[in-house]
């Protein structure tokens, strides 16, 4: 599961988004498409 | 006029007593034209009373005076707060100026004193506040993200003691900027592993990497200033990040270099995550904001 944190600097409010499994591996594949570090 | 000091046995003939006592007196008149018509010639230094004006007047030589009629003294009326100052507002001139607000400094536009809050005038170089701060070990999450970002010159962010278990090869974990695009390869600067210094460090098209890391992050650290955060051009970044260990000998990683967050809009969130997306277990996460 993927979670991100949000904090609003400007209100001090903080948001918890989960994420689907489903949407963790479209937004790992998307972030690992983009990864060049893996060409080294 | 002059003073003389009569001994016993002086005598005081009419001349010495009108110039010695009568002139030297404070003498009382109605008012000045029976003063004028008693004293045609008066001499500087001559005090009167006139009874009409109820003032006490002194010959400059010139004029008479009112001897309160102290044109040079600043009245204790200009001000009326704690805390007020007299400023000069032309030749000769004052005027009150009053107290500014808690924190604010006294500065100068060349003309005139105006209290002017630190992060407007530019009298200090910049001014930081801390922002936020996250503590992954009651938080865990795989992604901080901090938003509601505004007029900030500079950001500034800490990454210490952090940890992420389970990962995978070629996993990173790296620094998003909200509006950057495509910087891959626009870095100049130095990564290594272990004791092996590399050239070229790497960089996502989606962030800017703090470490490379095969498994997980043992205490994972990293520092980002970020330049010209509320401009609508480019920003110069600033990173120096590594992992102490984790994953794949020779297990710890470290990366020094500056690079250009590509934006055509002020940075409004920063965010810190991996790109495997499991959850951070421990670390604290801080933004600070420069003004």
């Amino acid at each position: 599961m993927i979670k991100e944190l949000i904090l609003d600097v400007s209100s001090g409010e903080i948001e918890l988004v989960e994420y689907s499994k489903e949407e963790a591996e479209i937004i790992n594949k998307a972030v690992l498409s983009n990864n060049k570090i893996q060409e080294q | 006029m002059p003073r003389k000091v009569f001994t016993n046995g002086s005598p005081l003939p009419a001349s010495d007593l009108n110039t010695y006592l009568m002139d030297q007196s404070v003498m009382t008149f109605a008012d000045s034209a029976a003063r004028s018509a008693a004293i045609t010639s008066p001499t500087e230094g001559m005090i009167t009373y006139l009874n009409d004006t109820n003032k006490v007047e002194v010959y400059t030589g010139a004029a008479w005076v009112d001897i309160n009629d102290n044109t040079a003294a600043i009245p204790k009326s200009t001000v009326t707060t704690a805390g007020d100052l007299i400023v000069a507002d032309g030749n000769a001139s004052v005027t009150r100026l009053g107290i500014g607000t808690n924190g604010q400094i006294l500065t100068s536009n060349g003309t005139s004193a105006t209290w002017t809050s630190p992060a407007a005038a530019g009298g200090a170089s910049v001014v930081w506040s801390l922002l936020g701060t996250v503590n992954l070990a009651t938080s865990p999450t795989s992604t901080v993200t901090f938003s509601g970002i505004s007029n900030r010159k500079k950001l500034f962010v800490e990454v210490n003691n952090l940890n992420w278990s389970a990962g995978g090869a070629g996993q990173v974990w790296d620094l998003r900027i909200n509006g950057n695009k495509n910087t891959v390869n626009n870095v100049v600067g130095l990564e290594g592993q272990g004791s092996s210094p590399w050239a070229r460090p790497g960089e996502l098209s989606s962030g800017m990497v703090f470490s490379t890391l095969h498994n997980s992050v043992v205490n994972g650290f990293a520092t980002a200033l970020i330049h010209d955060a509320e401009l609508t051009t480019n920003s110069q970044v600033d990173i120096i990040a590594g992992v102490q260990g984790g994953g794949t000998a020779p297990n710890g990683w470290w990366r020094t270099y500056s690079t250009i967050a590509s934006k055509s809009a002020a940075i409004t969130s920063v965010s810190i995550g991996n790109s495997w997306g499991n959850n951070f277990t421990s670390g604290i996460v801080r933004l600070w904001g420069g003004v």
